[in-house]
């Protein structure tokens, strides 16, 4: 397939639910920002507090509280976003968005339901995912229980017009006389 | 003049007769043979003919005292009861003579039928063209012969249904020369002669226009052959275009357009190929992120396409019936997108 052609592509199927390839990456996306940012904030705050602590003080945080931090960052991560505009980071990057079944924007409840049972596609041993690949609206397990879906909302609209921008053809010479006019000191 | 009441009694209008052959003595050559009138008697010249023929005129007159004399004393005559006796008398003695002598006549009129015959037609054509028929028409009153006729008895009696019923219309008409009569007509002195205003101002305009159906008017017209009739240019000369775009309500003309009707018919790509406002959004939005993101983007929905065929195939699904999204965001999808059919969708159909 051209470039051409996958541009046109990804323009006529804005819209349309996105396949297991583009929320895959998403979602490796979504969890590397989410862990270098949590890892990034834990950093700063033990660097914080060796700072403002004694010497001989020493941070001892528990693996448990650590990932209960992490889990909780994720459930913000993911929660706050999709209850909102529908996107996290990664999915943003890959022009995605996760919308009700009919296509309207999610709401909390969604937001948070659909957070919480995304560990369903990985306690079942990835059996959860499937549902993206196999079902018509392409939903897996978690999106079946929060009545939510995954579409592509990238601006490929604009994306196209910037690929064709590219491609246009050189100024015609009226339009250089134009610049010649506007501009005489500077070679044409 | 004939005498009327010689007439009714049944009796010879000596009178009558002699004064109608004084009177057609000229026509008829055989009378004016005989009454020896010669050839210098032309008519139309009145006082030569009462010089020349003073003899005629005076036996005639003669004829016809003694003629009016011979009626009054036969009719004295014959009507007292002697005569009537005397007659009958007669009559009986002369029974036989009376019976040869209708022998004698009815011999005569078998004989004499030819004969006469013969003299008719020798004299007819003379008569003809002696009788000049301007001349009796002339003598004939027609207004006391018009009263007489009983007009409304005489309509009464004809048969107008069988006289019309046997008139070939078609026949007749196509004898008319129409283009003749035409021809011959003066339309220009017609036309002088009509007054229109006063026609128009008769016309009755809402009954006529409510009969004319506008549609089947405008189908008859070609549009195309009109408008190259008209100079335009020569038209908007005379159109104040400042006044015309006063009186026009843009607001309402606007509410009415469907403008995603309109911009989904925009070939948007040609419009950013051929004009600056590609490298306009090229200049405002491009970018190496920018660039990267598209790249990874439609590969990711070229795998995903990839992907969903296999499934789709191994599944044994068609993916024409299958939705290609959430409802609202596919009819919602062409008001946000550039119009017409893409390469691939091309492709695939």
């Amino acid at each position: 397939m051209t470039d051409i052609s996958q541009r046109e592509l990804g323009v006529t199927q804005q819209g349309h639910y996105a396949g297991a390839v583009s929320r895959l990456v998403a979602f490796c996306c979504d969890q590397a920002i989410a862990t270098i940012c949590f890892s990034i904030a834990t950093a700063s705050l033990t660097y914080i507090i060796v700072v403002i602590t004694p010497d001989n003080y020493k941070l001892q945080m528990p693996p448990t509280l650590v990932t209960c931090l992490y889990l909780f960052w994720l459930f913000i991560y993911y929660s706050y976003p999709w209850s909102t505009s529908g996107k996290t980071a990664g999915m943003a990057i890959l022009g995605l968005r996760v919308v009700q079944r009919d296509g309207s924007q999610t709401t909390l409840r969604c937001g948070v339901l659909r957070t919480l049972m995304f560990p369903l596609g990985f306690i079942t041993f990835g059996l959860g995912f499937i549902g993206i690949i196999t079902n018509k609206e392409h939903q897996a397990l978690y999106d079946r229980i929060a009545k939510t879906t995954v579409v592509y909302g990238w601006d490929a609209r604009g994306a196209r017009l910037r690929f064709l921008a590219r491609n246009a053809p050189p100024s015609t010479p009226d339009h250089l006389a134009s610049q010649a006019i506007d501009s005489p000191n500077e070679p044409v | 003049m004939v005498d009327e009441d010689t007439c009714r009694e049944g009796t010879p209008n000596w009178l009558g007769v002699v004064e109608l052959l004084g009177r057609f003595r000229h026509r008829v050559p055989i009378l004016s043979h005989d009454l020896v009138v010669t050839d210098e008697d032309v008519p139309g010249t009145p006082r030569d003919e009462g010089d020349n023929d003073w003899g005629v005129d005076a036996a005639l007159g003669a004829a016809t005292r003694a003629a009016r004399a011979a009626t009054d004393v036969a009719s004295a005559v014959g009507g007292s009861l002697p005569a009537r006796l005397a007659a009958a008398a007669a009559k009986r003695l002369t029974e036989p003579l009376a019976k040869e002598g209708h022998e004698v006549r009815e011999r005569l009129v078998t004989d004499a039928g030819p004969v006469a015959r013969d003299a008719i037609q020798r004299v007819t054509p003379g008569v003809i063209d002696a009788v000049n028929i301007n001349e009796v028409l002339a003598a004939i009153d027609m207004d006391a012969l018009l009263d007489r006729i009983d007009i409304d008895r005489l309509v009464g009696r004809v048969d107008v249904g069988g006289i019309v019923s046997k008139v070939d219309v078609n026949e007749l008409v196509q004898g008319v020369d129409v283009d003749g009569i035409v021809s011959r007509v003066d339309v220009a002195a017609v036309v002088e002669r009509v007054d229109v205003d006063s026609l128009i101002s008769k016309v009755n305009l809402d009954a006529l226009l409510e009969r004319i159906d506008i549609g089947l008017l405008l189908d008859r017209i070609d549009l195309n052959l009109l408008l190259t009739k008209i100079d335009l240019n020569e038209l908007l000369k005379n159109v104040d275009l400042n006044a015309l775009l006063e009186n026009v309500d843009l607001d309402a003309l606007l509410d009415g357009v469907d403008m995603n009707s309109l911009v989904n018919k925009l070939d948007i790509d040609s419009l950013v190929r051929n004009t600056e406002i590609g490298s306009l959004i090229a200049q405002s939005t491009s970018g190496i992120a920018g660039e990267a993101l598209d790249v990874v983007r439609s590969q990711g929905v070229g795998l995903d396409n990839f992907l969903s065929r296999w499934a789709n195939r191994v599944l044994r699904r068609d993916p024409i019936a299958l939705p290609a999204g959430p409802p609202l965001l596919i009819e919602l999808a062409p008001l946000a997108l550039p119009s017409g059919q893409s390469d691939s969708e091309k492709a695939q159909s």
